[in-house]
């Protein structure tokens, strides 16, 4: 068990890289926990409940990790209550994978070993890394980006595939939510699910926004902040959910025509896609 | 000023003054004639008696005039010949001034002439709660059009005087010259006209000092040096020298009555260099008018009739006092512009730069100027319509800024490209030598600040105006703060400030100002800085006052474009390192060593396909260059799917190797070739789709 | 790069003008816009705890061709996106009496930001019967940095003099016996300066004369060491172009090091040259880059030209 920290903490990047040497993504040697403490700055947030949220993942996931994203990020983006500018910080995201959660980070991206015998390394982009690969920040902007307003339910979807989550997270069309929102439908209504399909589906209305304005043809309504920030006060009172869906910010849905329009175009665009046509034959 | 439809009978006094002069018969004549004593002739025409009825019945027949003139107080007709040009003889001792036309010598344009004669309208201003409004009309004639107006001005009468003076061995006579060539080998006349409303007209006598003496008789004494006639200066000459003739037809307004009338005094003025006609010598110049029997060779004006002046193209649109100036064989004397539109054209931008500031106005107030200039040929058919001179469309920051002003829209600090700052700037003005004064008075300056757009040609400039808002400086502010923002400035000083006492006068500081900052021109009016006449006029240190005075401008431009915070803090670049590790992109390389698309152009064939023709530039080399185009779709992140050829159709100067690459015709500069894209391997229908052309160099092709 | 586009789209520029910037309800001085650098700095000391920020834009498009175009319900929207905080927000503005304008009001909500967020214009357009095509955009995007107080373009690296030894660099004291340390992994690449190497600061800021070959020799040296650190950084694993920063010094650099090839096989050609060989190139590019060969030049002249004169 690992002697957590009281407080989360902020490790900066010009720090953190330097950590990670072979020996340490390998395993061969521990993260240097003392170093870490001594250049990190705390915040106010309590390490408790993201650290228990960990550990009950480790615990419920321990025969199919992968499926623990879907549970793990509604509830992280719950528990860790932030705005998009301090999510953006990476420091704080390089303090939890390398300080409060490594075992996760080793358990759930074990990496692949290299010939017989090799030692597995971890890819050094799961602790300090883009927002799409990192250990936490894939799941937390997940939560956040696929959220519908205050319902998680289209995040289970995302993080459920992981052809999703690799595919769509780091596209910036997925910005603009009602794309994200009518994307995510077709794939929970099994309008595209297989890993192919996926791509495709994703190919064909990545290339179509250079041509097509999504944003003008289905504008999204503005998000509200003041609920947002309401939310984020709330953070420390509130105990989150393992059995059942947390509730994310109420900050407003994607307007209901928006997304359904999308999803006509879109579906347009999939069934027109060549590419789609000559796999299927 | 409205027109009275029933004008009231002009006296009888001014009338029957007005008749003798024109017979060239004196009172003592008239009085002998009626048997009167001349001091009843004297009483009659001061309007202290009325002639019994007996002697008015005389004294229509005697003037020549149908029974009943006097008491209707009818003229006689002006187009029964007694109009026509009056040459004034050569001087008696032989004097030729073959230069007399100053005029010609005049370095002269068509900016000037709009800047003179606008300026000109601007100080004669009448009713200062209105507008002046001055109008340019440009108007060529040609064929029976030409010939009645031709007719109107006596053309024949002058002609062969111009012809006579057009010496080509003079520069004067060498205008004529091709004034006259113009005219008969163009067969078109080009008149300007050049009128002004609510403005003083040419009021007071024929010859004695007063507005219209100033304008028509003293044109050329300009070594007299007092101007006579208020604000009629120099610049009037441009009028003349804007004429191939020298010839300008005058329609005057008046705001005050003289000889009893008001509308349509007329009169024309040429001026010709010496000539002879006939044996005959004349000085040159001539006027067209009554024959004044009692000044040899000298005319008079006349009050002309509505006909008369339609026929003169010089109908005022309505009754506001004011003046039309007829420039008669209208051209640019720079020789820049030719045609109706250069020439609209130029007027319109004289306009515009230099009195912008006077035609801007405040919320439901009329501005000091309105300004309009149009062109038409054979007085209907309209070349260019009527433009009014909008300062806001071509001095928009600076407008804005007065306009602001005026409207007390002004705010402490700029947050908006709409914004306008406004500052005061001390002025001390020194007391004057003469007066017994010892202390300077204080005069506050506002100084405007303005965003200016990415379109103003000079920004970052400072315009100095006082008066009625005339601009005498403008000067670039240097040294800016770094981080500041474009913007035009302009500092309203002495009457320019509009401030007013209770009583709607200018306050003394205000017009001590202005006394302080006029001694301060030199005489082009196009600076404020030291001249003799300040240090003439003002109390010693008059020359630190001034310097003071621009150097706190200067500063108050800087301190309203700083930017809040302050120093560059964040930036430790040290100087030397400076362009050494900067993070912009570099700049495309004009002849790259490698094959590059020169231009590629397509579209969605019928059957879904891109169909794309591309031309590729080459580098010159020996060896045949092989390339493979590569075709891509677009995305708006992320990698752009690369999408296999169906075919390749070389169009000139390459062959297809293996399918999918060209082998370039050796020494070729420039290949094209057609690219049709493969449906199957689309990511997304093509016509929703953007596509691109790299090419690729295929290995061991080199 | 040249895009093909299946319909006809404006050929004109569209103008995109930010005219006025309020923090919550404070107007923003106007010198904090920069309309020639198309930036907007909203670090303002009074008004540091400002939530939103509104402002007030215009855009202008080719009035002539767009009357006489194609295109059909024209409309205009502009997008505020920054890459940190993957946001990307989008406001459609209204219509101007004006022929070919539109002007309205955006939000900036600092929650949502963090560092430089892109103003962009997009005219958008019903062409041959397809609703919401794109027909224009701006060419050149707006910046609004969070962290300015002036609005100057800041596309330099950064570039800190530090102590060292600071107990507030921890990191750095490892090298505190370097005169310069760059470092590549933070969102922007930061070239350190050691205020604790004795003479470092005196020579690098003087102004003497004198100084100035040994000073410029100096510079180049860093700035060669910074490109080489740059070049690595970048170059790390790279398939496609990475975008940002690392895709511009690759862009700086690889002409210098393929001088025949174009930049896209010139990036294909990185995986496939020899280590030795690769690090020579990068060498030459990186001289380049630091205008070397000039400086070093005049400092040989003149450290071999002064016993001369002396004579």
């Amino acid at each position: 068990m690992i002697d957590v920290p009281d407080r989360l903490a902020l490790l900066p990047v010009e720090v953190a890289a330097k950590m990670l040497t072979p020996a340490v993504l390998e395993g061969r040697e521990g993260m240097p926990f003392a170093a870490i403490d001594k250049v990190s700055t705390p915040t106010g947030r309590r390490s408790a409940p993201i650290r228990s949220l960990i550990d009950e993942t480790i615990r419920r996931f321990a025969e199919n990790r992968t499926d623990s994203d879907a549970w793990l990020a509604p509830r992280l983006h719950a528990t860790l209550r932030l705005t998009r500018a301090e999510a953006s910080d990476p420091a704080l995201w390089n303090h939890l994978a390398m300080r409060i959660a490594p075992d996760y980070v080793a358990w759930r991206f074990p990496g692949r070993g290299h010939g017989e015998g090799r030692l597995q390394k971890i890819n050094r982009n799961r602790f300090v890394g883009p927002f799409d690969a990192q250990g936490f920040t894939r799941l937390w902007w997940a939560a956040e980006l696929f959220r519908d307003g205050c319902d998680y339910t289209p995040v289970l979807t995302a993080c459920g595939h992981q052809d999703v989550l690799n595919t769509i997270l780091g596209l910036r069309i997925t910005l603009h939510r009602p794309t994200a929102q009518a994307l995510l439908r077709m794939v929970a209504g099994g309008v595209a699910v297989t890993s192919k399909e996926v791509n495709v589906l994703a190919q064909a209305v990545n290339a179509a926004a250079t041509t097509l304005v999504y944003e003008a043809l289905a504008p999204d309504s503005p998000r509200d902040h003041d609920a947002s920030r309401d939310w984020m006060d709330d953070s420390n009172g509130v105990f989150v959910p393992f059995d059942s869906l947390p509730e994310g910010p109420d900050d407003g849905e994607a307007p209901a025509t928006s997304v359904r329009d999308l999803v006509e175009l879109f579906m347009d665009i999939y069934r027109d896609a060549p590419t789609r046509v000559s796999a299927s034959r | 000023m409205t027109q009275d439809p029933h004008p009231q009978m002009e006296d009888f006094g001014p009338w029957l003054g007005r008749q003798l002069r024109r017979k060239g018969m004196s009172q003592s004549e008239l009085a002998a004639a009626l048997d009167v004593t001349r001091a009843a002739v004297s009483a009659w025409i001061t309007g202290r008696a009325t002639p019994r009825i007996d002697k008015i019945q005389a004294i229509d027949e005697l003037l020549g005039l149908a029974s009943g003139s006097s008491m209707t107080r009818e003229e006689t007709p002006d187009s029964a010949g007694s109009i026509d040009w009056h040459l004034r003889p050569a001087h008696e001792d032989g004097g030729r001034e073959l230069g007399n036309a100053a005029a010609f010598a005049f370095d002269s344009n068509l900016a000037v002439l709009a800047r003179e004669a606008t300026q000109n309208s601007l100080d004669e201003r009448f009713d200062e709660t209105r507008a002046v409004r001055v109008r340019f009309i440009l108007n060529e004639l040609t064929g029976e059009r030409l010939r009645g107006f031709q007719e109107a001005i006596r053309w024949d009468t002058i002609a062969p005087h111009i012809k006579a003076a057009a010496d080509p061995a003079q520069k004067v006579g060498r205008v004529l010259a091709d004034g006259l060539r113009e005219l008969h080998e163009g067969g078109s006349l080009l008149l300007l006209r050049v009128d002004d409303y609510n403005a003083n007209g040419l009021t007071d006598s024929e010859y004695d000092d007063g507005r219209f003496a100033a304008v028509i008789r003293r044109q050329m004494d300009s070594h007299k040096g007092d101007q006579a006639g208020g604000s009629y200066g120099l610049g009037k000459a441009t009028l003349w020298a804007t004429s191939r003739f020298g010839l300008v037809i005058v329609n005057s307004t008046l705001s005050a009555p003289y000889e009893g009338r008001r509308d349509r005094r007329v009169i024309g003025r040429i001026d010709l260099p010496w000539h002879k006609r006939d044996d005959k010598g004349y000085a040159g110049p001539a006027w067209l008018g009554e024959r004044d029997p009692r000044r040899n060779g000298a005319a008079r004006s006349w009050w002309a009739g509505e006909r008369t002046v339609e026929e003169l193209r010089l109908s005022r649109s309505n009754a506001d006092p004011g003046t039309s100036f007829l420039i008669v064989g209208a051209y640019d004397p720079s020789g820049e512009a030719t045609t109706l539109q250069e020439m609209h054209a130029a007027l319109v931008k004289s306009l515009a730069d230099g009195f912008w500031a006077s035609m801007v106005s405040g919320r439901g107030k009329e501005p000091v100027l309105e300004a309009s200039v149009e062109a038409r040929r054979n007085d209907k058919e309209i070349v260019v319509p009527e433009e009014r001179v909008d300062p806001h469309r071509y001095q928009r920051a600076r407008s804005r800024a007065v306009r602001a002003y005026k409207n007390g829209e002004t705010v402490d600090s700029l947050t908006s490209a709409d914004d306008v700052v406004a500052a005061r700037v001390p002025l001390l003005v020194p007391p004057r030598k003469t007066t017994g004064q010892t202390q300077p008075v204080e005069h506050s300056a506002v100084l405007l600040v303005t965003p200016a757009g990415d379109d103003e040609e000079r920004p970052n400039r400072v315009a100095g105006m006082r008066g009625t808002l005339m601009t005498v400086s403008d000067r670039a502010v240097g040294d800016l703060p770094l981080g500041a923002p474009r913007f035009q400035a302009v500092l309203l000083a002495g009457h320019a400030t509009g401030i007013n006492d209770p009583d709607g006068e200018p306050k003394l500081d205000a017009t001590l100002a202005e006394e302080f900052l006029r001694a301060a021109e030199p005489p082009e009016h196009n600076d404020w800085k030291p001249t003799e006449d300040l240090t003439a006029t003002f109390a010693r240190g008059a020359v630190s006052r001034l310097k003071e005075f621009r150097s706190a401008v200067l500063a108050a431009v800087r301190d309203t474009v700083r930017p809040a915070d302050g120093g560059p803090a964040d930036r430790e670049v040290p100087e030397a390192l400076q362009g050494l590790v900067k993070l912009d992109p570099p700049k495309p390389v004009k002849s790259p060593g490698y094959p590059t698309v020169r231009s590629a152009s397509g579209e969605v064939d019928d059957e879904g396909a891109w169909r794309i023709r591309v031309e590729v530039r080459l580098p010159q080399r020996e060896d045949p260059w092989v390339i493979r185009p590569l075709l891509r779709f677009s995305t708006r992140s992320g990698p752009r799917p690369e999408v296999p050829w169906a075919r390749l159709e070389p169009l000139e100067e390459c062959e297809v190797v293996d399918g999918s690459d060209l082998r370039c015709r050796s020494g070729a500069r420039r290949v094209v070739f057609i690219g049709v894209s493969d449906i199957t391997g689309h990511p997304v229908n093509a016509r929703m789709s953007t596509v691109e052309v790299d090419l690729m160099r295929v290995r061991g092709g080199a | 790069m040249r895009r093909i586009l299946p319909y006809p789209v404006v050929v004109g520029a569209l103008a995109l003008e930010v005219e006025a910037v309020r923090l919550d309800d404070v107007s923003l001085p106007y010198e904090m816009i920069s309309s020639s650098n198309r930036t907007v700095a909203l670090h303002h000391l009074r008004h540091a705890d400002w939530c939103t920020a509104r402002m007030n834009v215009t855009v202008r498009g080719p009035a002539a061709e767009l009357n006489a175009g194609p295109w059909r319900s024209m409309s205009c929207v502009v997008s505020l996106t920054e890459r940190r905080t993957n946001t990307h927000t989008t406001t459609r503005l209204p219509m101007t009496s004006e022929l070919g304008a539109w002007s309205g009001q955006i939000e900036l909500h600092r929650d949502d930001h963090v560092g430089k967020a892109e103003l962009t214009a997009t005219l958008v357009a019903t062409v041959d019967g397809v609703a919401g095509r794109e027909i224009a955009g701006t060419d050149d995007h707006w910046t609004i940095d969070l962290h300015a107080h002036i609005p100057v373009k800041r596309d330099d690296l950064v570039t800190r003099w530090v102590d060292f030894n600071d107990e507030a660099h921890p990191w750095l004291r490892v090298y505190r016996t370097d005169p310069w340390v760059v470092d590549t992994s933070g969102d922007t690449p930061t070239l350190y300066l050691n205020s604790g190497f004795e003479g470092l600061r005196l020579l690098l800021e003087s102004r003497a004369p004198a100084d100035r070959p040994a000073k410029e020799a100096l510079a180049g040296r860093i700035a060669m060491d910074t490109w080489n650190v740059l070049f690595d950084a970048a170059a790390q694993g790279v398939r496609d172009w990475p975008g940002g920063w690392r895709e511009t010094v690759l862009r700086r650099m690889l002409p210098d090091m393929y001088t025949d090839r174009s930049p896209d096989d010139a990036l294909r050609e990185l995986s496939t040259t020899d280590a030795g060989e690769l690090r020579s190139r990068v060498l030459h590019a990186a001289a380049k880059q630091a205008r070397m060969s000039a400086a070093l030049g005049a400092y040989i002249r003149a450290i071999r030209g002064r016993p001369q004169e002396e004579k």
